[in-house]
């Protein structure tokens, strides 16, 4: 058995029924989950896949996440928040991430938006025209 | 028959006897063995000279067909012989006839494969060319990309030792100048 169209629907109504005031409230939704688990339906584990689907995807579009080659300082953190400003329409959070492998510089990313003013992006494109040439 | 009674009943004549007395010939002996060869030649010519003559004259008739038959049979061998050797040439003439045909077939598919053969031997050439040039682009591309890899790397290692904290707040500072530079323009999605 796998995910079928009904399992997407029951989802996405747990899902829809979910939000409040255009936020998903998680504490609605483990409760949501604990119900159906109560059920002891047999298709639970195709309806839990589908929402976990749904989840992932509502966090990485509304996430923020911020990465750079050295750990940041509160007050560095706080400017590139107010740079970025309307901090509130990231629902699912902002994230400070350390990679050293960026080496230098800032990633900032949304879903599938990305702005890379680093020093592995300025290689990568080095890279690209030593390449190309 | 009456000649051989006539002579017998004759006389001699007187003088005649008698030189023959004189002689020691009887001449009625005489006259008798001739009687008796006369009857001998008549019996010998009756029953056996004709027979035998028939007889030669048989062979000698079987002979001369024999001897044409032969003419003929000789007649029939050279015209077979003839025949045969005519055939024989005429197989001959026929079986060079095929032969040089076979010939220049033989050269003419000879020349037809040079000519295939020549072709393909051209555009395997031209095949080989181009894959060599191909594989030398290919070669060419693949050390261009290790040659750009190991720059880069490089680059980045050195660059990684290479920077201070400072240098590391620099660029923090322009990245975020850029960020900052494409919200106000609207460029950004992430604002």
């Amino acid at each position: 058995m796998k995910v079928k169209l009904q399992h997407r629907r029951i989802a996405r109504i747990i899902w829809q029924n979910s939000f409040s005031g255009g936020i998903p409230d998680f504490s609605a939704i483990r409760q949501i989950i604990k119900s159906l688990r109560n059920e002891k339906r047999r298709d639970e584990e195709f309806i839990l896949e589908s929402l976990l689907e749904r989840i992932s995807l509502y966090l990485r579009e509304n996430t923020l996440r911020i990465s750079s080659s050295n750990e940041l300082s509160e007050e560095r953190q706080k400017q590139i928040l107010s740079v970025i400003g309307n901090i509130e329409k990231f629902t699912g959070g902002i994230e400070f991430d350390k990679n050293e492998s960026l080496i230098g510089g800032l990633r900032i990313e949304k879903g599938y938006d990305i702005e890379d003013y680093t020093v592995a992006r300025q290689l990568e494109i080095l890279k690209k025209t030593l390449m190309k040439n | 028959m009456n000649n051989i009674f006539l002579l017998a009943q004759i006389a001699p004549p007187s003088g005649v006897g008698e030189s023959f007395s004189k002689f020691g010939v009887n001449i009625i002996d005489l006259i008798s063995q001739g009687i008796c060869f006369l009857i001998l030649a008549y019996v010998l010519n009756r029953f056996v000279f004709k027979v035998v003559m028939k007889i030669v004259d048989q062979r000698r008739k079987d002979a001369d067909e024999a001897s044409l038959n032969n003419d003929k049979i000789r007649k029939a061998l050279k015209e077979s012989e003839e025949a045969r050797s005519e055939i024989i040439r005429k197989a001959r003439e026929h079986a060079e006839k095929l032969i040089m045909e076979t010939k220049a077939d033989v050269d003419l598919l000879r020349e037809q494969e040079m000519i295939k053969t020549e072709k393909l031997a051209v555009q395997i050439l031209a095949k080989a060319r181009e894959e060599s040039l191909l594989h030398h682009e290919k070669l060419k591309s693949e050390l261009r990309n290790e040659i750009a890899e190991i720059i880069v790397n490089l680059t980045g290692i050195l660059t990684e030792k290479n920077l201070k904290n400072q240098d590391r707040e620099r660029l923090l500072d322009s990245a975020l100048n850029a960020v900052a530079a494409e919200i106000s323009a609207g460029k950004s999605g992430i604002s």
